[in-house]
């Protein structure tokens, strides 16, 4: 379905003052207009992230396995 | 479809970090940015860690798909912002990281990724030289 159409007049942008403590994991601050703006973050940390056990280090592969 | 130009003015900025493909940018932009960041953080009662220990390739969070916006739907847009310009007084940012962005302008389309892996290792009978917490 094609709806009408939109104009956006984009006037003057006046700020005093940011006071920002952080920006993080594809977050995106900005002062100012953008088309589209596409951010991903993924965090994975499942219950088996967390290894309770001896360290058995493996011994190096072979040359020819690298 | 390109956006207009502006003019931005920034009066102060202090900015005490930006890390892992983070972008601070002034004025506009025409062809976005992409940023991308890919983190294994592992944290391990004694530090023996080896080389290529642990490749991306072996966490499925790596070669997920990413999730594919809807398309866009609604009337047609057009924008003006006949060189309206930006001012800002004082900006303080602490820290940007991990595949983020600060603009102060026009610009896009922006595009970023963070994919990040926790491992926490806990070794029986080995103490940490420093205290850590395994939550």
């Amino acid at each position: 379905m094609k709806l009408g159409q939109m104009i956006v007049n984009n006037e003057p942008v006046r700020i005093g003052s940011i006071r920002v403590l952080g920006i993080s994991s594809s977050s995106s601050m900005l002062v100012g207009d953008t088309q589209s703006m596409t951010l991903y973050s993924y965090f994975d940390t499942p219950p088996e992230s967390v290894i309770i056990g001896p360290l058995a280090p493996l011994p190096d592969l072979p040359e020819e396995n690298l | 479809m390109s956006l207009s130009r502006r003019v931005s003015a920034v009066g102060l900025v202090y900015i005490n970090s930006a890390s892992d493909s983070s972008v601070v940018h002034f004025g506009d932009n025409r062809d976005g940015a992409r940023l991308k960041a890919r983190v294994l953080a592992v944290q391990r009662s004694v530090a023996t860690f080896k080389d290529n220990e642990f490749p991306f390739a072996s966490y499925s969070l790596f070669t997920r798909p990413l999730p594919v916006p809807p398309p866009d739907e609604g009337p047609a847009a057009f924008f003006e912002s006949s060189c309206a310009p930006i001012e800002i007084g004082t900006v303080q940012i602490t820290a940007i990281s991990a595949a983020s962005h600060v603009r102060f302008g026009n610009g896009g389309p922006e595009t970023a990724e963070t994919r990040i892996v926790n491992i926490r290792n806990r070794i029986p009978g080995v103490q940490p030289r420093v205290e850590v917490d395994f939550k």
